[in-house]
């Protein structure tokens, strides 16, 4: 078993570009930690880093206390499951499960046990003597699994393993994994873009930005204490509203509406923020406390889910976008922009709904966001709501 | 009530049984422009390579010595063939040449792989290595005749760093003339090999690789578990090239290198096979030589498949 250390760990590539920048991270023994962010924030370059298979360019990293900036991978003591499984073709099954072994020198005996264990415990006893080519999405994703396991190693290390699997597979495998490491314990960074994969998965996640360590904790608190617009935009699906607004007494006004607020309610120090209001956070005004201020908007579009529904509606202010969240840019605009923002809220399937119907919904006020539109920090954070939360 | 309209169905097969069905000529309609797109192709296929093999072979069994009307003779020239202590000889410097072809993977692998990790000045030497494929053959023997010639440049050059006694008629001896004449193939052609390596090398699957280091795998182990595998297709292809250019593309070189001497050291089927048939107007024994080759490539090609192909996926 054992803990990762990442102190002020860098790599920048020849045309001096920062891939990754300046990077501290404990990962305590037996954590699964989960690296998360867009294309291109860094995340796999530093996964590639622990593992030994990329130069750090800067700073220390440390496995199972010793320093591992500069071994080679295979000195490190870490087993990696890769995006493609990159698992040998020309190998059967077995074979592939016991290279490592093999060429780690372990005892014959001892390499049949710990291949046929894993093979056990993965449900890979039948495909022993098939190649990978003979093997479906699903069974090379587990060989690749059992490769890493079967080495028993301090840490997996794990980019993307799930993302060439079919969404359906991808759910069931996201719990065997979880199941996985709870039964196993062993410390476990995973990569991945999917900010759902990375909620369900992590103990911890990291989320990342352009090389930089935007912020790392919980689920749970990534997804009620943003620490800033990139994190609130990129964590939670549907994605949090944000809107330009003005804090005025007792009330936040933005475009045309206005939602008063108890007297109770957090506030932020400063008048003009962007308000994050969590589409979970939004509730239809029938059965909502009275205390929360209610909006009615005109539905433009209805995403009936089953148990519950998206209602999305468009307040009159424009968009605020979020540079590199997936949200940003205008990439999930297929429409052109009107200078209208969507709004989404995510309330429990009640009556049906439709495309037209006006419909009054209630905000929750200690459950908004606050952020600073220069700096994008987050600002007053809303404890009560947190401790109600 | 009763219809006295016909059935569609009735519709149907009356036009069906006057015009192709619609499948069929939906089919003929589709194979109809990539046919015409392929005819110019398939013209000169046909008409410059499939009618001169089969005539080829036609030619084998008669005994035409290019002007009369070729008479059949059987099995007469396969037979004489056997028994032809030339062609045996000549056989038997093609295989000399085909023994090179480890020499003639490892070399342009090796320069591949130095070049795909980038070495210091990697793109002159790439452009270096390729230069030898623009030149003519009968060039690369003028050139090399010369250069090799007793009094040559790279005598004079053994001489001037005290190598005088290594010095030879290296193309007039009969023991290095064949030696001298393989490396100058494997040089004039290995470019070739380089392409085709630093093509197969840049598309190596480099999960792989760092899967394979990872595992624990070394540089030699990487090459031998991982990259060799990945590389295999690369390698057929290369090595059946060299096998089938051994047979058959060379004459040209050591037609001016050495024009197949000393003696017949450096005499090699294809250039028994041109000497037969423009040389002695033995166009009948010539074909059953090219016949003889065809088969022996064949064989050699399937060994070589099988012997590569053994444990892919």
């Amino acid at each position: 078993m054992g803990s990762i250390e990442l102190h002020e760990v860098t790599k920048s590539f020849d045309a001096g570009a920062l891939a990754v920048d300046h990077m501290s991270l404990q990962i305590p023994d037996g954590e699964f930690l989960v690296l998360v962010g867009p294309s291109g924030c860094g995340k796999s370059t530093l996964l590639r880093m622990v593992a030994g298979i990329e130069t750090v360019s800067d700073g220390r990293i440390q496995i199972a206390g010793r320093d591992a900036t500069h071994l080679p991978p295979r000195d490190r003591d870490i087993a990696m499951v890769f995006q493609s499984y990159a698992l040998y073709p020309h190998m059967t099954v077995l074979e592939n499960l016991g290279f490592g072994l093999k060429l780690q020198k372990v005892p014959k005996a001892e390499r049949e046990r710990r291949v046929a264990d894993v093979m056990r415990m993965l449900r890979l006893s039948e495909l022993g003597g098939r190649r990978p080519g003979q093997l479906s999405g699903g069974q090379r994703q587990r060989v690749a699994m059992g490769r890493a396991m079967v080495r028993e190693p301090a840490a997996f290390l794990m980019d993307e393993p799930l993302s060439n699997l079919d969404a359906k597979l991808r759910v069931a495998m996201r719990a065997e994994l979880a199941r996985l490491h709870e039964r196993l314990g062993v410390t476990t960074i995973y990569v991945t873009h999917d900010q759902t994969e990375a909620m369900t998965l992590g103990q911890r996640v990291a989320v990342l930005k352009d090389g930089l360590l935007q912020q790392v904790d919980t689920p749970h608190a990534l997804y009620h204490r943003p620490a800033n617009l990139f994190v609130a935009a990129f964590i939670g699906a549907p994605t949090i509203n944000l809107v330009r607004a003005r804090v005025e007494r007792g009330a936040i006004a933005f475009a045309d509406q206005r939602l008063s607020l108890p007297d109770d309610a957090p506030l932020p120090p400063q008048q003009d923020v962007i308000v994050g209001i969590r589409p979970s956070d939004i509730e239809l005004a029938d059965g909502a406390s009275p205390d929360h201020p209610r909006v009615d908007v005109q539905l433009e579009v209805v995403e009936d889910l089953g148990a519950e529904t998206n209602l999305i509606f468009s307040v009159a202010a424009p968009r605020v976008d979020v540079e590199g969240a997936d949200l940003a840019a205008s990439d999930d605009q297929l429409l052109a922009d009107d200078g209208r923002t969507m709004f989404t809220a995510h309330v429990s399937s009640g009556p049906g709904f439709a495309v037209g119907d006006r419909v009054t919904l209630a905000v929750n006020p200690t459950r908004l966001h606050y952020f600073d539109p220069g700096s994008g920090e987050a600002i007053a954070i809303p404890e009560r709501a947190l401790s109600a939360a | 009530m009763e219809s006295t309209q016909p059935s569609a169905g009735t519709a149907i097969l009356q036009r069906g049984s006057r015009r192709p069905s619609a499948p069929l000529r939906r089919r003929v309609q589709r194979l109809g422009t990539p046919l015409l797109l392929l005819a110019p192709a398939l013209v000169i296929l046909i008409g410059l390579r499939l009618v001169p093999i089969v005539d080829a072979i036609r030619l084998s069994f008669t005994d035409w010595d290019g002007f009369g009307a070729p008479r059949w003779v059987g099995l007469d020239n396969f037979k004489a063939l056997i028994h032809d202590d030339r062609f045996t000889g000549a056989l038997l410097n093609t295989l000399k040449i085909l023994v090179a072809l480890p020499v003639w993977i490892l070399l342009p692998y090796l320069v591949a792989w130095a070049l795909h990790n980038k070495i210091f000045g990697w793109r002159l030497f790439r452009l270096a290595f390729f230069i030898p494929i623009v030149l003519s053959p009968a060039v690369i023997g003028v050139y090399y005749g010369l250069v090799l010639q007793p009094q040559g440049p790279f005598n004079e050059l053994l001489r001037s760093v005290g190598l005088g006694g290594v010095a030879r008629a290296w193309l007039n001896d009969p023991t290095s003339a064949m030696p001298v004449v393989i490396a100058i193939i494997v040089w004039s052609t290995f470019g070739v090999g380089v392409l085709i390596f630093l093509s197969g090398l840049s598309n190596l699957d480099q999960e792989q690789i760092d899967a394979a280091r990872v595992d624990g795998a070394s540089a030699w182990q990487i090459q031998r578990h991982v990259v060799f595998w990945q590389l295999l297709p690369v390698l057929e292809f290369w090595s059946i090239i060299i096998m089938i250019a051994s047979f058959t593309a060379f004459f040209p070189l050591i037609y001016s290198l050495t024009g197949g001497g000393p003696g017949f050291s450096t005499y090699t089927v294809d250039f028994a096979l041109y000497q037969e048939a423009f040389g002695n107007g033995n166009l009948g024994y010539a074909s059953s030589i090219g016949v003889a080759l065809l088969i022996l490539m064949a064989i050699v090609g399937l060994i070589q498949l099988r012997l590569l192909r053994g444990r892919r996926a």
